[in-house]
């Protein structure tokens, strides 16, 4: 049988929850690595402490307040061995498994108490055992009855031992000058009547991360972020919801910015929101664009991003768009693509998606995903693929679910860079070269869909918030509505031209099979010769029917 | 009995001179449903003729503990607008009718957060959007329901909406002290009590307190201010038989106020008493099967009566449905008996009210209480049944069959496609007028089993009560409403503590493992004695749609002449493989 390696590991630091994590993860590992018909070959538990202050403000009072804390456990176990366990994709059965959708939502005490946590570690660990060795007899099962899979790389990936210990902090975060100050920036919005919602968030966020595995690893990472949020929405008169946001993102409160730079935040989306309301809506185009630096960082993510993630390239249910590219040009020569969870910062801005270790108790390492163009390597977690034996520390997830390869800090650098005015004089000498009337230029981008999957189309969506037509005439920019990018990613790509020189970051959180993950987008504004847009859905209602019982309206009214 | 109807006729009277509300919070409301009914209006649609708004401003501690360990603890303060927008008119409107609606819109309908604080515009600006997002909603509604009926040749011709004579109710605002550090100690304590058991694989402890001030206002004149309190102190335990099955049982104490709970030292016996019965069932064999006399005790009896009576008489109106598929997904558990009206339903023995004006019965609260319903309607007692014989149903202003009006009994309750409010149980008080000593009716349930010659008679002490809905519920509750799929469950819940008396020599011994087969709401005609010791029982309804409504029960032991039990069918599971590591020390 396997060696199953609990080192008796020395952090230094006496800690109670992860005393009492190892000492159930021996205790079960001494029973269970011997269990019949299966033995359990890898063991880890993973708390997962949130606090979780949240303020939030609209029209010049406060809304929600909470100050939420809760602990919860996952626990990932394997049974088998590396080359085939438990975990291994089953191909057949009826298609959507309902039940492995659900997470497993594990709710530990919030007090160090070794018995009361042991209690739960013992009993979960119980059914997750039975789970395992159920799930890995339906995967012999399978082995029999189907095809040999593509890639036949082994489960599991070893890892090194790590010993790594944040000392306990507190969530530090005085509210009441937050209160104060959140109403004042909300009542900004209550000039403006038609703005139907409005709102103004902080939420002040402590993770502290406790994973102890059969590795011999012991890790108790801390990671605080603080989030300012402005958000607000209206309605064109033909009823196309409209809504604009931004965040502040920092690791300590005294990074956020101060007051003048996010009024004139809030003012841009107004004058923004204000502009879109009246836009004209764009017919279907085909044509040259740029997208601006924050905005191509959130192109990047879901249409490259996603695609590189390291277990999209074994699963047989997987388009695979890049597997079989590796040392090939997949983007333009003068484009590369890292992905660091190690960058904590960025000119100066924290990125949120910065962390040192992963999921699965593997340090985070930068990754060099396309260099020059050529594609060079995946995002790993501890499912190996074909030519990549081992984790580079990508392996998140948020609690309750399994984890899968993530994006961390997605970094886009450029050798052919230009100034912006630069890469606008190119986008019109293109349209004229294309005979179009207009380019366009994308500003800011909510997120999109990327349809990574074999069965469906292997296209994307993204969803542009706020757009101009930039026309070749001279004319003035002129806001545009309604219009959703689509495409295929490989195609896409080819169509990069040029990029600024302009860096920023995006920062945000990312939603996929594993949950929600925080992660960052570097990129310099680019200039692509093709861009395709279509109609957006919108929905049929029409603006609200009344004026709003605005505060503006009434004052004005008086004399 | 008497001294329920006395508190009633007092609450009723107390009502003149009471000053109205003078909060931004009211202000604000009031001046937004003024604008609302005289202003809104689409083009060539149809306006409202009815508007309400019901507000609830909801302050909360809540705190769960496990094996003597905080697990969670939390305090907060919320807000909330639930608002009815009617269009077309009280005899056909949009209500009563399900149909699938988008729910992607940026504005609200139903229901929306309001601020904390009494910001007058802030609050109007909330209250402004999702009205206009609910009259958007009603009007859409009301086109799909006439076109519906249109291709239905039957239909009834009961209203939508019953009138009431408009009521103004400002009672003073009541505020709960919770002691969050006290609490924490008691749930901690009351945790901890599992390390004594070592046969009990889970537990938990949660206390939960909430003081709800409620304003409810309409474009009827109806108008009230009211607090609705509740304090609940609930202990699950779960572990499984020597033999794979999972056992799981639970106690709850509740109030209008932690100050009603038993003193403490009574909670931690009772929880204790629970913990012990829970470990000796741990080692019984499973019961096959069962068929003769039964006699419900205590809980037990109580949940008999409002799994079959309460909720039978409860929701008496089925609403009108787009299509098969939503009426198919839409099989609800309420409302069995609204069809027997005039008939019987129990025991010619057997009466039962139904009285939401009743605080305390014979000096214990009942959480079932308030003074104005969902709708804005004062509380009325109701006589169910007299002489066994079923003569109302518990209303909401959505008339019924022979029902025409209110009964001040309408409560709010969320559902896949939209909120409705519907007739539902508060203190449900059974009468009988013929009664044995308990003592007698264990000697009756023994002479019955020698006359159909079986060797014990079973009585039964608890049946399994609802459970907040967990995450895995809320997701099969959503697949299945993608699938169509559902299960189809007994009427009555199965027992959770039962016991055999030896018909020889009068022993009393647990029994594990027995669920009823086919039980029907003819087992309450089936009663053929009643004891003379009342049981309260306050509990909280947990409904499949994640609502939860606190209930009292009033009821007595009931002998039930004969009922056919079977083996429960349960999934076993082998026991945990490795010993808990506290016991194995």
């Amino acid at each position: 049988m396997l060696g199953i390696c609990v080192a008796s590991l020395l952090s230094g630091a006496a800690d109670a929850t992860l005393d009492g994590m190892e000492q159930e993860l021996q205790r079960s590992v001494k029973t269970l690595s011997g269990a019949q018909p299966v033995p359990l070959y890898f063991l880890q538990y993973e708390i997962y402490d949130e606090h979780e202050i949240y303020v939030n403000a609209s029209q010049g009072a406060i809304f929600f307040d909470s100050d939420e804390r809760h602990r919860y456990l996952d626990i990932d176990i394997r049974v088998g061995s590396p080359k085939l366990d438990n975990t291994h994709e089953i191909r057949s059965g009826p298609g959507f498994n309902y039940m492995e959708w659900i997470p497993t939502i594990i709710e530990v005490p919030i007090q160090d108490d070794r018995n009361a946590l042991r209690s739960i570690l013992w009993i979960e660990t119980d059914r997750a055992f039975k789970n395992a060795q159920e799930r890995y007899t339906k995967v012999l099962a399978e082995k029999q009855v189907k095809v040999a899979e593509t890639d036949t790389s082994p489960d599991f990936s070893p890892a090194d031992p790590i010993d790594y210990y944040d000392p306990p902090t507190v969530l530090d975060i005085d509210l009441f000058p937050w209160y104060v100050r959140l109403r004042s920036l909300s009542r900004r919005f209550c000039d403006h009547p038609w703005l139907f919602q409005s709102q103004m968030t902080l939420r002040a966020e402590k993770y502290v991360r406790y994973i102890v595995n059969t590795d011999g690893t012991r890790i108790r990472e801390e990671r605080v972020a603080f989030r300012l949020n402005v958000y607000a929405a209206t309605m064109a008169e033909d009823g196309m919801e409209l809504y604009l946001s931004h965040s502040f993102y920092a690791t300590d409160p005294s990074r956020l910015p101060g007051d003048n730079e996010i009024i004139s935040r809030i003012d841009s989306i107004i004058t923004n929101l204000d502009a879109l309301r009246s836009a004209p809506v764009v017919e279907p185009y085909t044509g040259p664009a740029i997208l601006v630096n924050e905005a191509s960082g959130v192109f990047f993510h879901e249409i490259f991003g996603h695609r590189i993630e390291g277990h999209r390239q074994k699963s047989e249910f997987e388009g695979q768009t890049f597997t079989k590219k590796v040392g090939e040009q997949i983007l333009p020569e003068f484009i590369s693509i890292y992905d660091d969870p190690t960058m904590a910062t960025f000119n100066d801005r924290d990125c949120n998606g910065h962390y040192r270790h992963d999921d699965e108790g593997v340090a985070a390492q930068p990754v060099t995903v396309v260099e020059n163009g050529i594609l060079k390597g995946f995002l790993m977690n501890r499912s190996p693929i074909h030519g990549f034996p081992r984790s580079n520390g990508h392996g998140r997830r948020s609690h309750g679910k399994p984890v899968v390869a993530r994006q961390g800090v997605l970094y886009v650098k450029s050798e052919k860079e230009v100034p912006f005015e630069d890469l606008r004089t190119a986008l019109i000498k293109e349209c004229r070269m294309q005979n179009k009337e207009y380019g366009l230029i994308f500003y800011d981008i909510s997120g999109g869909f990327t349809s990574t999957g074999r069965s469906g189309t292997q296209s994307f969506k993204v969803i542009p918030l706020l757009v101009k037509r930039i026309y070749v005439d001279g004319r003035p920019d002129e806001v545009v509505r309604g219009v959703d990018i689509v495409g295929t990613p490989l195609l896409s790509f080819s169509k990069i031209q040029l990029t600024g020189d302009d860096y920023d970051i995006f920062n945000g959180t990312c939603g996929a099979e594993s949950g929600w993950v925080p992660v960052s987008a570097i990129s310099p504004s680019i200039f692509v010769s093709e861009i395709e847009v279509e109609k957006k859905a919108k929905a049929q209602d029409k603006p609200p029917i009344l004026p709003a019982p605005n505060r503006h309206s009434a004052q004005r009214r008086q004399p | 009995m008497k001294s329920g109807i006395i508190l009633s006729l007092l609450f009723t009277l107390v009502q003149a001179g009471e000053p109205p509300d003078s909060t931004a919070l009211y202000k604000a409301a009031s001046d937004e449903l003024t604008r609302s009914i005289q202003k809104l209006k689409i083009e060539n649609q149809t306006k409202p003729y009815y508007i309400s708004y019901r507000i609830e401003d909801t302050r909360m501690t809540e705190m769960r503990a496990g094996f003597g360990s905080i697990i969670f603890s939390n305090t907060g303060h919320s807000r909330d607008a639930y608002v009815t927008v009617r269009v077309g008119n009280y005899d056909r409107d949009n209500s009563n009718f399900i149909c699938q609606t988008r729910s992607m819109n940026l504005i609200d309908s139903d229901q929306t957060p309001l601020p904390l604080e009494d910001d007058y515009y802030a609050i109007r600006q909330a209250l402004w959007i999702v009205t206009d997002g609910t009259y958007k909603k009603a009007l859409e509604r009301l086109a799909r329901k006439l076109a519906t009926l249109q291709n239905q040749p039957r239909h009834d011709t009961i209203p939508d909406f019953a009138r009431v004579e408009p009521t103004t109710s400002f009672k003073p605002t009541r505020f709960m002290d919770v002691d969050t550090n006290y609490w924490q100690e008691i749930v901690c304590q009351a945790s901890a009590l599992f390390k004594e058991f070592p046969e009990i694989q889970e537990s938990e402890v949660t206390f939960k307190a909430r003081a709800v001030i409620r304003y409810f206002l309409d474009t009827e004149g109806n108008q009230s201010r009211t607090t609705h309190t509740l304090s609940m102190l609930e202990t699950v335990a779960k572990t499984q038989s020597k033999d794979g099955d999972p056992l799981e049982d639970r106690i709850g104490f509740y109030g209008l106020d932690p100050g009603d709970f038993p003193d403490q030292p009574a909670m931690l016996k009772a929880i204790r008493a629970m913990a012990e019965t829970l470990s000796i069932q741990v080692s019984l064999e499973k019961e096959e099967d069962y068929s003769g006399p039964m006699l419900f005790v205590g809980q037990a009896a109580a949940e008999l009566f409002f799994q079959i009576l309460g909720k039978g008489v409860s929701d008496p109106k089925t609403p009108l449905f787009e299509n098969e598929m939503l009426a198919q997904s839409a099989s609800s558990e309420l409302g069995m008996l609204t069809k027997r009206l005039g008939r019987r339903v129990m025991s010619n023995f057997l009466s039962a009210i139904d009285d939401p004006l009743i605080i305390k019965w014979h000096g214990t609260p009942l959480i079932g209480h308030y003074v104005i319903d969902d709708e804005g309607v004062p509380a009325q007692p109701v006589e169910v049944a007299i002489d066994g014989k079923l003569l109302s149903v518990l209303m909401s202003r959505t008339p019924a069959k022979r029902m025409p009006m209110t009964n001040g009994h309408g409560r709010h309750r969320d559902e896949n496609y939209g909120p409705r409010v519907i007739g539902m149980v508060s203190n449900l008080i059974i009468t009988p007028n013929e009664q044995y000593r308990v003592g007698d009716l264990g000697a009756m349930l023994v002479d019955l089993c020698k006359d159909y010659d079986i060797p014990y008679g079973i009585v039964i002490t608890r049946l399994e009560s609802t459970t907040p809905l967990t995450l895995k519920d809320r997701y099969m509750r959503y697949f299945q409403q993608m699938t169509g799929g559902g299960q189809e469950k007994g009427i009555l819940s199965k027992p959770v503590t039962a016991y055999k008396v030896d018909v020889e020599t009068g022993d009393v011994a647990l029994v594990r493992g027995l669920d009823f087969a086919d039980v029907t709401p003819r087992v309450l005609r089936d009663i053929i004695a009643v004891g003379n010791e009342d049981y309260v029982y306050n509990f909280i309804y947990r409904d499949g749609h994640g609502n939860a409504y606190p209930m009292s029960v009033i009821a007595p032991p009931v002998l039930v002449e004969e009922i056919d039990m079977e083996g429960i069918d349960t999934k076993p599971t082998k026991p945990p493989i490795i010993p808990h590591p506290y016991f194995k020390k």
